[in-house]
């Protein structure tokens, strides 16, 4: 099973850099990143229910080994990275997928898919 | 019974799946996959648009996308599509995208040509949802007079339900 993105390899390089400082380092560190100390441990904490709903996801997640993971370069949308697009506010998200959207209405303007006279209403 | 996801339904997904593992979903976010699931789970086929599958395919490299165009179907416009999304247009206001949507919901098919339509449009616009109840009388009324002229398999077309995710969920259980 391939992961479905690879880990945020900068986040996992700095916290080995950080493990190494020795606490009057640290808390130097926390002086010149105090938003550091307004991140309460419980934020990220993961619901019960919300595992087991993405648990119900993991079965799609398993793609074929030769489709690599999503890397934190790789381009996204709107010139972005993967790692820039997810960590963008969510109203930036919403203005890039939305132009993405705008974009491909565009070049639909005139394209009129084939359908079988028999073909099955909603109604 | 078919469902279409509006595109901010599928972004949600993306970030859901993309980030669940990490931090706590929003809201918004385990909606839209509450949802997916519940489609499954009721034997409803979800579609995407045709535009949504676009922006989709420049990111088919990753399994992202993938994910989500391997699993649901895709709803493309048919003949009539750009007529009924002007008429929409006139009669409620609401934007090009959005009429364009509503328009695909009764015009749309699927890859093979089978269907016409979906029976709801999944989204949480609140605007347009409001929007599209305020006029659906006069919608109805144009959309009668407009089909009865058309040849099958259009004749046949129907008016999507427009609802919320959560509203859809309640309904599929009921």
């Amino acid at each position: 099973m391939t992961q479905l993105y690879a880990r945020s390899a900068p986040v996992e390089q700095l916290a080995r850099l950080i493990r190494r400082l020795d606490r009057r380092q640290k808390a130097a560190l926390l002086r010149l990143v105090p938003e550091l100390q307004t991140i309460r441990p419980d934020e990220l904490a993961i619901p019960a229910e919300q595992n087991d709903l993405l648990a119900y996801f993991d079965a799609k997640i398993a793609t074929p080994s030769e489709v690599r993971p999503l890397r934190d370069s790789d381009p996204f949308l709107g010139g972005l990275t993967v790692a820039e697009f997810f960590a963008a506010p969510e109203a930036e998200q919403a203005r890039i997928w939305d132009t993405a959207h705008t974009e491909s209405l565009q070049t639909l303007n005139d394209y009129e898919h084939p359908i079988r006279p028999d073909a099955v209403s909603a109604r | 019974m078919r469902c279409l996801l509006d595109k901010n339904l599928v972004r949600y997904i993306l970030t859901g799946l993309h980030d669940g593992r990490v931090r706590p979903l929003t809201p918004l976010e385990t909606d839209a996959l509450s949802l997916w699931r519940a489609a499954e789970e009721h034997g409803i086929t979800l579609f995407i648009s045709r535009y949504t599958f676009n922006v989709l395919q420049r990111l088919q490299p990753y399994p992202l996308a993938q994910i989500v165009l391997n699993a649901m179907a895709t709803l493309s416009p048919t003949r009539y599509h750009p007529r009924w999304a002007r008429r929409i247009r006139e009669s409620t206001g609401l934007s090009r995208e959005d009429a364009a949507m509503i328009a695909l919901a009764s015009f749309g098919s699927n890859d093979a040509g089978e269907i016409l339509g979906v029976h709801w449009l999944a989204t949480r616009d609140q605007p347009l949802l409001n929007g599209y109840r305020a006029t659906l009388p006069a919608l109805e009324r144009r959309f009668r007079a407009m089909t009865a002229q058309l040849p099958a398999p259009f004749c046949d077309a129907a008016l999507p339900r427009l609802m919320s995710p959560d509203d859809l969920q309640v309904r599929w259980q009921m």
